[in-house]
């Protein structure tokens, strides 16, 4: 039959996605990025709540009046923008994966149990999550970071309130699909308890599309928190956001136009490349394409 | 001298669905409509035999296999292994009998987890029901893939690797790791190609005969089923039609629907004999002719088949017919002659 | 070499890209289909048959490659058409019919909506009432009975075997000379079975149509059949008259195919299976083909091998054929 090396599905959809160049360019984005976020301590060059009114609003290096100590500039209130981009990219991408994995980790085992058990859970599972979705993202962002106050922990609990439904919803479905197949039979037919059944048989099944659905969101998500921290609701300073950096360069915008811009254009490379590698992702993993 | 105890006991068996009522239903006040898969069925299979079970497309076949398992729960009647009642059982006691009573699916394709190798597949029923040490496993897995034609070379590889026939092979090794008594096939072959159904006829044909496997072999190819087994059974509907030896129910079948059935298989080197008509289309199973539930395609119908459910009679060697006038007329047996 | 051949064949290639290679799912096929004939094409999975004639009516696309020295319909070359003369071709002059009749017909579409849609895009009649008459007509002809009334019916109403007989009259509203019909029977039950081919049948007969069988199934085509196409991996490996291809068959894959199925009236004798699997389409081997899984097998077989004839109109892909 073919190469007597052993290749699981994960493995092979590994291997199609490294053979994606587009894909892989855009996860090495997305890995500088975090790596940065990471380091952050270690590679700013200025702490990021420096504030320095002499050399409010200074030019990056590239226009007349920057120099190489502050090469992205400065914003309004005289803070390395350099810094505080690095420093953003901790609140955006630890928001966008932290609430992307524990979304996913919740509303996946929810799923897996609503769609193998059905009836009343499942019932009860899916108006809940019916009733939360029908709320419009960010109403119900701002009506529950209303109530509970800003800052970053209240920012994680909203944003993963409403995106556990997302991953809820996949799996469900897909444990649905997965539960009349005839391998899920034959363990029953062995005598396999149901946990057994979710843990061995369906889990390891739904996991390529889940995963593949959490890479999308994380884009989106990453999204919502520079919008909530745009409107004030994010993170408070001294900590710095992307969102926040932008609402404070709006006024700035026709002598310093670097202060919303330049957090503007970090979060479109960082959301560009997650989409473009989650579509790769999915054309990899999605076994439908691959027969 | 009373005849040894069967190895599986079905008495009475039925399985219907209530069909889902809308709310046009409700208000017009029609009873439920029920779907009557399997009806009032009696099938014993004793140990180291081959029954046949032949039907076609929705006439509860698979349905039937399943009960027998106890995958599905009866509406009514009893399922008895090896003299104990299954329905007496509790899940414990249940899932602790499952080694013995094994199944097979027809999709080679969907039967294995794509997301585990060969030994992870085969070797779960070991995980499940013994004790065993991983090595020991090994052992074991090695021994059932033998049986099927495979090796320990195949051990680490994963199921879209391999080909339909070789898929079903590893699914056969996995229903039988555990020694079991009983295998229900359902429908094993019908998803391969024709070289390879005869592989893996003969295949389960072999280790029936090693492993003194009892089969219920489901099947709609009947000369596949005639193939393997001792008995045949014939379904329509829900119900068992005929049952009797194997090659008396190929060569001289008493209800008008197995003569229908033999009369229309395309054999490739019979000669082209006149084909038995069966008029209209295959009835509903939600709503099941009065009477005999054959009898609006039957050539043969009279009066007493739309009102009188005929009753599974037989023989004294044994074959039974479920028609008011079993064994009455002449069948086309021309091509069914034995060539020496 | 008969002049009464209305579909040719020559020298077909389609090869596909695979994640592990190139796929060859067709290699050096030829074939003719003749007037009024009923033509079986027989093989297994890999063979290729369904490819062949996808692949001769225009309808596999990009990344599909394919490449013929011959293709023609009554003399049209159908190399490099444009899609409206395909458009032209097909339904009305060469028609399909596709094994699930479910997924092939539209399931939100009537079942007389499908047949009219066929009958206007080929603008021959003026008026929707004409071409409902005819919708009607055709599904009389198909044998559905009260036809008027399933006309608006969904696929999903209907049994397998209607739905089958539906495909078929959607597949004549137009009057083509040619239908090929790929596995028409394989979904279905063995009495409906027999009832589609005899449609099949005295369809041909009533509207001269010449017809395609494309089956796995060889009672199939030793019932109905004038002539057998047997195909192995991409390849042609035995054409000829029914009778003959069926009780003298030249080419071992052919006789060990006729030998692995069980018979009723040998219900005592062991099945005798060929060994083996299909090879790898993308990694074939230079010889024969099947020589893997020959009992016949010498040295020559690792050799290229070509048809040759066996007797009259009757031909083999294989050296060891003696000319009966």
């Amino acid at each position: 039959m073919s190469a007597s090396v052993a290749a699981s599905p994960t493995a092979l959809g590994l291997r199609r996605l490294c053979a994606d160049h587009v894909s892989t360019l855009c996860i090495g984005v997305v890995v500088f990025a975090g790596l940065v976020a990471l380091a952050a301590p270690w590679i700013a060059p200025h702490d990021p709540a420096d504030a320095d009114l002499m050399r409010r609003l200074q030019p990056p290096v590239w226009q007349d009046g920057g120099d190489w100590s502050y090469p992205l500039g400065c914003d309004g209130l005289g803070h390395d923008m350099l810094s505080r981009l690095i420093f953003g990219a901790r609140v955006s991408l630890g928001v966008g994966f932290g609430v992307v994995a524990a979304s996913t980790v919740i509303g996946t085992l929810l799923g897996m149990l609503a769609g193998f058990a059905r009836g009343a859970l499942d019932a009860v599972l899916s108006r809940i999550a019916d009733v939360l979705l029908g709320f419009p993202y960010l109403v119900f962002a701002i009506g529950l970071m209303g109530m509970m106050g800003p800052g970053l922990s209240n920012i994680v609990l909203t944003l993963v309130l409403k995106e556990w439904v997302v991953a809820f919803r996949v799996a469900r479905g897909e444990t649905l699909g997965a539960r009349e197949q005839d391998y899920v039979e034959a363990s029953r037919a062995l005598g396999c308890r149901p946990l057994r059944i979710l843990r061995e048989e369906i889990l390891p099944n739904i996991l390529s599309p889940v995963l593949v659905v959490a890479t999308i969101r994380t884009a989106q998500v990453i999204i919502m928190e520079a919008s909530l921290s745009f409107l004030g609701l994010g993170v408070q300073p001294p900590a710095v956001s992307w969102g926040a950096m932008v609402a404070d360069g709006r006024e700035f915008l026709a002598d310093g136009w670097w202060v919303a811009t330049l957090p503007g254009v970090a979060i479109l490379i960082v959301v560009l490349a997650i989409n473009l590698a989650s579509q790769g992702a999915r054309e990899a993993f999605d076994p439908r394409l691959h027969r | 001298m009373t005849a040894p105890r069967p190895l599986v006991d079905l008495r009475g068996l039925s399985r219907h669905f209530d069909v889902r009522r809308g709310v046009a239903d409700l208000l017009s006040r029609r009873p439920a409509a029920q779907l009557r898969a399997v009806a009032d069925v009696d099938l014993t299979i004793a140990r180291g035999e081959c029954l046949g079970l032949i039907g076609e497309s929705g006439c509860g076949k698979s349905t039937l296999g399943r009960l027998a398992l106890r995958l599905r729960e009866p509406t009514s009647g009893s399922v008895c292994f090896d003299g104990i009642d299954l329905a007496s059982l509790d899940a414990r006691s249940l899932a602790a009998l499952r080694p013995r009573m094994q199944i097979v699916f027809q999709d080679p394709y969907a039967s294995l987890n794509p997301r585990r190798n060969v030994e992870q597949i085969v070797g779960l029923p070991l995980r499940l029901h013994t004790q065993l040490s991983a090595p020991a496993r090994r052992v074991r897995v090695i021994e059932a893939l033998t049986w099927v034609g495979l090796g320990a070379a195949h051990l680490h590889r994963y199921p879209h690797q391999f080909s339909g026939g070789q898929r079903q092979r590893i699914g056969i090794a996995r229903a039988l790791v555990l020694h079991p008594d009983f295998v229900v096939c359902d429908e094993p072959v019908s998803a391969l190609d024709v070289s390879v159904q005869a592989q893996i006829v003969e295949l389960l044909a072999g280790l029936r005969r090693k492993l003194g496997l009892a089969y219920l072999f489901i099947s709609h190819d009947i000369a596949v089923v005639a193939h393997v087994s001792d008995r045949i059974a014939v379904m329509y509907l829900g119900r068992i039609v005929e049952l009797g030896p194997a090659r008396a129910v190929v060569t001289a079948p008493r209800h008008p629907y197995t003569q229908a059935l033999l009369s229309a298989v395309l054999e490739v080197h019979a000669p082209r004999s006149t084909r038995m008509r069966l008029t209209g289309e295959p009835p509903s199973p939600l709503s099941p002719p009065t009477g005999c539930a054959f009898h609006p395609r039957c050539p043969h119908a009279q009066e007493i088949c739309r009102t009188t459910p005929p009753i599974l009679t037989g023989t004294a060697s044994g074959h039974a017919a479920a028609c008011h006038f079993a064994g009455s007329f002449t069948t086309t047996s021309a091509r069914l002659e034995t060539v020496p | 070499m008969s002049d009464t051949s209305i579909l040719r064949i020559r020298d077909l290639s389609v090869t596909f890209p695979g994640d592990a290679g190139v796929v060859h799912a067709v290699d050096g096929v030829d074939l003719d289909v003749r007037r009024g004939e009923c033509l079986g094409v027989v093989g297994e999975s890999g063979s290729g048959k369904t490819v062949t004639f996808l692949a001769t009516l225009g309808l596999l696309a990009p990344p599909a490659h394919v490449a013929a020295s011959c293709l023609s319909w009554q003399g049209t070359d159908l190399r490099g058409l444009s899609q409206a003369a395909w458009r032209a071709l097909r339904g009305r002059d060469i028609a399909l019919t596709m094994q699930d009749a479910l997924t092939a017909l539209n399931p939100a579409l009537t079942v007389g909506t499908q047949i009219i849609e066929v009958l206007a895009a080929h603008g021959d009649l003026p008026s929707t009432a004409a071409r409902r008459t005819r919708a009607a007509e055709l599904l009389r002809l198909v044998g559905i009975a009260d036809p008027v009334r399933q006309l608006g019916a969904y696929p999903h109403e209907l049994s397998g075997g209607m739905r089958q007989r539906v495909m078929i009259a959607v597949a004549l509203a137009c009057g083509p000379k040619l239908l090929i019909a790929d596995e028409p029977t394989t979904a279905l039950d063995v009495t409906v079975q027999a009832q589609v081919l005899e449609l099949l049948d005295s369809l041909r007969a009533e509207l001269e149509l010449s017809l395609v069988l494309i089956t796995h199934n060889l009672g199939v085509v030793g019932a109905h059949c004038n002539r057998i196409a047997v195909m192995y991996a991409g390849q042609v490996v035995e054409i000829g008259p029914t009778a003959r291809v069926i009780d003298r068959p030249a080419h071992p894959y052919t006789a060990a195919l006729l030998d692995c199925l069980p018979r009723l009236d040998r219900l005592d004798v062991t099945l005798r299976p060929i060994q083996g699997s299909i090879p790898n389409l993308t990694h074939l081997p230079p010889g024969c083909r099947f020589a893997a899984r020959c009992t016949s097998r010498v040295a020559a077989c690792d050799l290229p091998q070509s048809m040759r004839n066996v007797g009259v109109d009757h031909a083999a892909r294989c050296q060891l054929a003696r000319v009966a």
